[in-house]
């Protein structure tokens, strides 16, 4: 369907109004935690903006290409395939090594009944929230363990991680399921927990435990943003006050915020433009 | 799980016989059918919110549909905001279900299917990249003299070729068998029969290209999977295992190949519900088979049908028996009206084009104003839309302030103005590809980069520093050398916005290591959608670049290492395919984003049917139209012979032509007035869009109609 609507300024006046089967998830929460306007550009007017992102952007786009066939590989591993004929398959040198250090985990081997990509859909606060899980262990003492994988190079602090939108929905929406026949777990917050785990760095995980003060301040914090997104009118999304944001954003020239797009340095630390919460391999 | 779960019917406003399909057993096997707009698939959509209350988990339900707008009010019903948590189902179509089965199980298939690399990944292609290879294929035996006898657009000869590969794919014949069966039909010159013999070549050798480079066409994915994933017990252990309810919609519009893999398999489902539209398969042409689909009758142990239309009126239930009696016996042989009949259309005439199109706009502006509809209630329909017609009801509709949408294939990308300027400029700032662009495509690109830069301005612009004869390097000179006058005339800002480009162009030549998409990106951020530029606020622009740039992108990736091609190669290969129309990304825009936005409904007629959406008013435009009647010519391909109802052996006759096109025509027009609620406004012209004069078969019908009409009225009373 093309609406052809031809131009139109970012900055309606009309009340915002989300697109058709529209649902939050940990992306979108995110995009508008980073960045309002993002949000609104990106979510509510879905506009394509096809400037670089970040550079260099070969760099990128194997990064890319890589953290999807990992995935892939994964996928591919819990629908029962065998590692030895996956592991034939891969040709990209990081790849395999990265493909070694998942095996190494044994994951199968372990206790418990395991969930690859699955994706739930809840009912929450009049709108829909989602999120898709790279794997889920159900234990027989009703624990359940989450796994992540990031596939970026570098890796970012644990508060950066724990503070991330994706820390506060993926929990709190195993919880919220539970409402439903078709549950998949009946947990308390106290039995869940959450592993981010980079192929990269297979030996630093970067895990937490939930509880339920923590469930409690997400539902806050997950309702008021949701409340207040849906309040707002489209021209009350701000764009950020953290410029550095906009290095690593593709509109930034609409937003007249700067010409080139920021370099990733691969030695740095630092979470701008190498970040693991970047692409959403759940989306390809 | 046999628990009777009772849905409430009130609070959702169901009828009883929706309850009963609803709320059946969770392990019933049940075919439901009826016409269009009797509530089937909303039957449908309420099954699987009821199967999830109950306790079935989200993912292991399979909602089949045999294209994806038809699957609408199961997305509507997993989006609404009371459906309850729950894994998601997963909605697909045969095409992409093939797709998904052949990613993840390709290391364990890949070679028994007879692909050289099995260890190396796959790559699909699109249609577009389809066609790129074709014509590689293609184009050394065109120089032989293949094809000679035919005067036709090369690409439309891919098209074809490609299509006869998947109709071999969707019926499940060998695509060696292609040009017998054509042939054997043929009732015309023998020379015919070395076209279907070279098309058949052609179609041989690219499906043996594919196989030596792990590429992947529609009709390779679907022969895989149909022939080597499914018969594997460890894909169909696993499609087993994953999916234990099926909602299988619009069986009749689904192709054959799909109704033989569901066959097996409906005995493996804990419960299944199979839709079917009497009346359907709008989608033959494409291969949907609803003959194929009656088999659904014997395998499911209940069947019901809905007989009670929730949409049309009786008026136009009597007009679509009248229509199509009138359609199929040249007349009408019953009285279907009186003197008091109500008539739900009205046939207007207009003389020309434009006049037709001031009425619409106009009647539907009283529509929404007098009448208070609103306008998702509203489609204009034609056979075809062509870019002509859109725009001048485009222009139109933005004029009276109308919001209307439409539904077409997007345009072709070398048609959008963004991509020629974006092309234009690309070959500026590597004259070393040689190739030259004109003073024109100069202009224009100058006019499409700079903002206010108005054609007079390009002109001077594109006249005065565009030189690439001086300097073949450099061919566009700096705005220093214009005098001064000619500076003020051009302006200041302009000429500042001309220079910061052409020092962009020229200090950012595509190198060996980047890629063009990559290159684009950098000049639509950096340049062309910065203040000042012209696409600084043109999104429908962006949209078009985005669409190049994922062109470029897929382009590239299926180029395989053993083309030739570095990087800096692809982008001029690109360019040469793209410019001669091999490239023509007939990419279908995703359909759903806006299906309920409140818009006027523009659209081919065969789209809105497709989108399966009832409308208040209906506009038919231009019913005199042959379009209405005849099907597309294709010289080397043929649908209804291409199809498994078609005996082996048979020859197609004019009888056989005259004959589908009669009962398409008459199962459109079905359909159609199926998915209206109130008034169906004809519209026929004197003289058609090329300034002909036409009496197609859905105008004489309407007249053998209002000859009824008219004589029980003129009759006077006893
Ligand atoms: S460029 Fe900056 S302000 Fe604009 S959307 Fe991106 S992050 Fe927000």
């Amino acid at each position: 369907m093309l609406c052809l609507s031809n131009r139109f300024t970012p900055y309606g006046k009309a009340h915002m109004k989300l697109p058709e089967f529209f649902s939050f998830n940990q992306n979108n929460l995110q995009d508008y935690e980073d960045c309002e306007f993002r949000f609104l550009l990106k979510h509510v007017r879905q506009l394509n903006w096809p400037a670089v992102e970040s550079e260099p952007l070969l760099l990128q786009e194997k990064k890319i290409e890589i953290g999807y066939l990992f995935h892939q590989l994964v996928q591919r591993f819990f629908s029962g395939m065998s590692p030895i004929l996956l592991t034939d398959t891969i040709e990209d040198p990081i790849l395999q090594e990265w493909w070694g250090y998942f095996l190494d985990l044994n994951l199968l081997e372990q206790p418990g009944v395991k969930f690859a990509e699955k994706m739930i859909s809840v009912p929450f606060n009049g709108y829909r929230l989602v999120a898709k899980y790279d794997l889920l262990i159900l234990l027989d003492n009703g624990h359940i363990e989450i796994y992540d994988w990031k596939t970026s190079i570098s890796q970012p602090h644990r508060h950066f991680l724990i503070d991330r939108m994706q820390s506060h929905v993926y929990p709190a929406l195993l919880m919220l399921q539970q409402s439903c026949s078709s549950f998949i777990a009946r947990p308390s917050p106290g039995d869940i927990s959450m592993t981010y785990w980079f192929p990269s760095h297979p030996q630093s995980p970067v895990s937490f435990t939930y509880s339920p003060d923590q469930y409690e301040k997400d539902l806050q914090i997950l309702g008021n943003k949701i409340k207040e997104i849906v309040a707002k009118e489209e021209n009350e999304f701000e764009k950020t006050n953290d410029v550095r944001k906009c290095k690593y954003c593709h509109y930034r020239s609409l937003c007249e915020r700067g010409i080139k797009a920021g370099i990733i340095n691969e030695d740095s630390n630092s979470a701008d433009g190498d970040n693991p919460f970047e692409f959403d391999f759940n989306a390809l | 799980m046999n628990a009777k779960y009772t849905y409430s019917s009130e609070k959702f406003d169901l009828t009883t016989e929706q309850d009963s399909v609803i709320n059946s057993s969770l392990n019933a096997c049940m075919l439901l059918s009826g016409e269009a707009g009797t509530g089937k698939s909303t039957a449908g959509a309420f099954r699987l919110r009821c199967l999830i209350e109950q306790g079935v988990p989200g993912d292991s339900i399979l909602i089949l549909v045999p294209q994806r707008s038809l699957a609408a009010p199961y997305f509507t019903q997993i989006q609404s905001h009371d459906f309850p948590s729950s894994s998601m189902p997963s909605i697909l179509t045969f095409g992409g279900l093939a797709q998904r089965m052949i990613s993840l199980f390709w290391p364990i298939i890949a070679k028994n299917a007879g692909f050289s690399f099995p260890n190396k990944p796959c790559r699909f292609l699109t249609l577009e990249t389809a066609q790129y290879y074709l014509a590689t294929i293609f184009d050394p035996l065109l120089q032989q003299g293949y094809f000679d006898s035919l005067t036709i657009d090369p690409n439309r000869l891919y098209s074809q070729i490609i299509d006869n590969l998947n109709k071999s794919a969707v019926v499940g014949f060998p695509p060696s068998e292609i040009s017998r069966r054509l042939t054997q039909a043929w009732a015309g010159k023998p020379s015919q029969t070395v076209i279907y013999q070279q098309g058949q070549e052609c179609a041989l050798l690219f499906r043996d290209y594919c196989l030596k480079n792990n590429l992947l066409d529609f009709s390779l994915q679907l022969s895989v999977f149909v022939d080597n994933l499914w018969p594997s017990l460890v894909c169909k252990e696993y499609l087993q295992q994953t999916y234990r309810h099926l909602i299988y919609d619009n069986i009749e519009e689904d192709i054959p190949v799909a109704h033989d893999v569901i066959e097996e398999w409906l005995p493996k489902f804990d419960s299944a519900l199979l839709i079917q539209d009497t009346g359907g398969g709008y989608r033959s042409f494409l291969g949907a088979d609803p003959q194929s689909s009656q088999r659904f009758f014997n395998l499911c142990s209940n069947k019901l049908i809905f007989s009670n239309s929730q949409v049309k009126t009786s008026e136009l239930d009597t007009l679509e028996s009248a229509l199509g009696e009138s359609l199929l016996e040249h007349k009408l042989i019953n009285q279907y009206y009186s003197r008091n009949s109500v008539l739900p259309f009205s046939v207007l005439s207009f003389r020309f084009y434009p006049e037709v199109l001031d009425w619409v706009v106009r009647e539907i502006q009283e529509l929404i104003d007098k009448e208070l509809a609103e306008p998702f209630e509203i489609a204009v329909l034609t056979p075809f839309l062509s870019d002509a017609l859109r725009f001048s009801f485009s222009a139109r509709f933005s004029e009276a302030d109308i919001p209307f949408s439409t539904y077409r294939p997007s345009r072709s990308l070398s048609d959008e103005p963004a991509v020629q300027t974006i092309l234009t400029l690309a070959k500026l700032a590597n004259p070393g590809w040689g190739l030259k662009p004109t003073q024109q495509e100069v202009r224009s690109a100058f006019l499409g980069s700079i903002a206010n830069c108005d054609l007079i301005r390009a002109d001077l612009l594109s006249r005065m520093l565009y030189r690439p004869s001086d300097d073949p390097a450099k061919p566009l000179k700096s705005f220093d050398n214009v005098n001064h006058e000619m500076q003020s005339r051009i302006t200041f800002t302009i000429g500042e916005k001309f220079e910061s480009l052409r020092v962009w162009l020229f200090e950012n030549s595509i190198k060996n290591t980047e890629f063009f998409d990559h290159w684009i990106s950098r000049l639509f951020g950096e340049i062309l959608s910065q203040p000042g530029f012209a696409l600084h606020n043109d999104f429908d622009s962006a949209n078009a670049v985005s669409r190049l740039i994922e062109s470029h992108r897929k382009f590239r990736q299926v180029l395989q290492p053993t083309d030739g091609l570095q990087i800096t190669g692809s982008a001029q290969e690109y360019i040469r395919v793209l410019e001669q129309g091999i490239l023509a990304a007939q990419s279908l825009t995703t359909w759903n984003e806006q299906t309920n936005t409140n818009a006027v409904f523009l659209s081919p007629a065969f789209s809105f049917l497709m989108t399966n959406r009832p409308v208040k008013y209906q506009f038919w435009i231009d019913i005199g139209s042959q379009g209405w009647w005849s099907r597309l010519d294709q010289p080397l391909t043929q649908p209804f012979v291409l199809n498994r109802n078609w005996p082996d052996g048979k020859i197609w006759t004019d009888f056989d032509e005259v004959y589908n096109n009669q009962h398409t025509l008459a199962r459109i027009t079905a359909g159609l007035i199926r998915r209206c609620r109130s008034h169906i406004f004809m519209c026929t012209l004197g003289y058609n869009e090329q300034g002909m004069e036409e009496r197609g078969a859905l105008l004489m019908a309407m007249q053998n109609i209002l000859r009824q009409v008219n004589f029980v009225r003129e009759v006077p009373h006893v």
